[in-house]
């Protein structure tokens, strides 16, 4: 049953997004056509008024593609379960379990997929063969300097993206617990999911803070020594700073699930 | 275990209402059944707490024994007194929706009837009015060969003509062993398929009777019993 859900999830979203990402997709390939044919030719107004044009537009589409993201995440939530298609989503076969993490799972690969299509259409305006080969030579470089240096690159760049990938988990998990908890609210659902989103972000800053002794307890180690601190001392900073954010996001993933469970289980109270 | 819904003692507080006062409330297998008060009297509420969309207060409500959970949700075809259509979808999405999550459903039953109504399966449910939304949902839960169909003011929203085949359609499409439950204030309508009442008001029973005991004994109908209990 979860594979269902997850199914008709990914027919009910890809209608929006896919559009959007052909719009983001026809805006690079037009900018960069733009780009080459007015490289190497002398300054113009004439030419460069539609040019930046273009790339505001472009800008633009960017970032409607993110905040759609962030949108079509509380939009799909909130609207297939919380109000009148609540009706047939609660009685289906299926247990709340499974509506939960089917939504987490489909949001969660169309934000992945959402950043990824925003960065590959921001090297698609800019990379062309040579500076890509620049870029690779000197990433090999910098691998390099951090190898000899006893830094394990590769494996900062795991941690970082696995942090990446947790944050997203608890951050969809944090909207989903607001707009619950917002909905028993009769009559300003929306300004009590908002409250309630804020709240649970002052809490994480302040569960988050919990790391400053860490911090704090690293500058006095590393003010005392000569000559700052070392690279493989950085590398363990960050490490320690990245692990701290795993544990965090798995924390609050799992509290934020619970609140969210509870709720449609429980205080489950449709229009 | 003859019994498909049973209640006991099941109360529902909402804040500043009580919606349920401890009901008792046993429904057999194979009967068609009004539930029948006045507007606010909890009719609704039972039958979502029959489909677990809401939590007891207090007491249990039991579908074949068992409590409202996955087991039940396979066995109950619910119509709610809204249209829980996603606008976007054709018929023909929501019908396959309905045959992928419900292993009791019938495809052919569903067309047939949207042919015998022509309703378009290809026309988006944002284009249509709410009569035909409404018809479209009765369709769909009707197709279901279930045991138990909760049916919330099936006959609200439709004209005259229309309600005479939503009432057809309700007594031609469930089988002898199913359970019909029909709440409703429009009595005369139904009153001719129903084999037994339930009168409900402020979240309690007043009567439960057969249609042909009220006939028969008190030598009136229905809907002259129910201006009789609910006189204002």
């Amino acid at each position: 049953m979860l594979g269902k859900l997850i199914k008709h999830e990914f027919k009910a979203t890809a209608r929006i997004y896919l559009p959007f990402f052909i719009m983001l997709f026809l805006f690079t390939v037009v900018n960069r056509v733009f780009m080459q044919m007015n490289a190497g030719l002398e300054y113009s107004p004439q030419r460069m008024i539609p040019q930046t044009i273009l790339m505001i537009l472009y800008v633009l589409a960017v970032v409607i593609v993110l905040v759609l993201t962030l949108g079509v995440t509380v939009q799909r939530f909130y609207k297939n379960l919380m109000t009148d298609e609540g009706y047939l989503m609660f009685t289906l076969p299926v247990t709340q379990d499974q509506l939960i993490l089917s939504k987490l799972i489909v949001a969660f690969v169309w934000n992945i997929f959402s950043t990824a299509i925003a960065m590959l259409s921001f090297l698609g305006l800019f990379m062309d063969g040579k500076t890509l080969q620049l870029f690779i030579e000197e990433l090999g470089r910098l691998w390099q300097t951090a190898a000899e240096n006893q830094v394990n690159l590769t494996w900062l760049v795991i941690l970082f993206g696995t942090t990446f990938l947790f944050g997203l988990v608890s951050g969809i998990l944090q909207l989903y617990a607001s707009i619950v908890i917002g909905c028993t609210s009769s009559r300003h659902k929306i300004l009590l999911g908002l409250g309630v989103y804020l709240g649970f972000n002052v809490v994480s800053q302040i569960v988050g803070s919990l790391a400053l002794p860490f911090t704090s307890n690293w500058l006095v180690t590393i003010s005392a020594q000569k000559g700052g601190p070392t690279p493989v001392q950085y590398a363990e900073f960050f490490q320690g700073m990245l692990l701290f954010g795993i544990i965090l996001s798995i924390v609050f993933s799992v509290a934020f699930y619970i609140i969210t469970r509870m709720m449609l289980k429980r205080k489950l109270n449709l229009e | 275990m003859d019994n498909i819904l049973e209640c006991r003692n099941l109360v529902k507080l909402f804040p500043n209402c009580m919606a349920l006062n401890g009901v008792d409330l046993e429904i057999p297998k194979g009967r068609i059944i009004g539930l029948l008060g006045p507007n606010g009297s909890g009719k609704s509420t039972l039958m979502k707490l029959a489909n677990g969309l809401l939590t007891p207060t207090q007491g249990e409500i039991l579908i074949n024994g068992k409590a409202p959970g996955v087991e039940s949700k396979k066995v109950v075809s619910y119509l709610p007194e809204r249209t829980y259509l996603t606008e976007w979808m054709t018929v023909q999405d929501m019908t396959d929706l309905f045959a992928d999550f419900y292993a009791d459903f019938n495809k052919e039953k569903a067309f047939g009837m949207f042919k015998r109504l022509a309703i378009n399966p290809k026309l988006r449910i944002k284009t249509m009015s709410k009569g035909t939304k409404e018809k479209v949902q009765l369709i769909l839960v009707m197709s279901r060969e279930a045991e138990l169909y909760l049916l919330d003011e099936p006959i609200g929203g439709v004209d005259p003509a229309a309600r005479d085949f939503i009432l057809d359609t309700i007594i031609g499409n469930y089988n002898e062993n199913a359970t019909v439950l029909i709440s409703t204030h429009l009595i005369s309508d139904v009153e001719k398929v129903l084999d037994d009442v339930i009168f409900i008001n402020q979240g309690g029973i007043v009567l439960k009777a057969s249609v042909d005991d009220i006939r028969e004994k008190q030598d009136k109908s229905v809907d002259a019993l129910f201006r009789e209990v609910f006189k204002c």
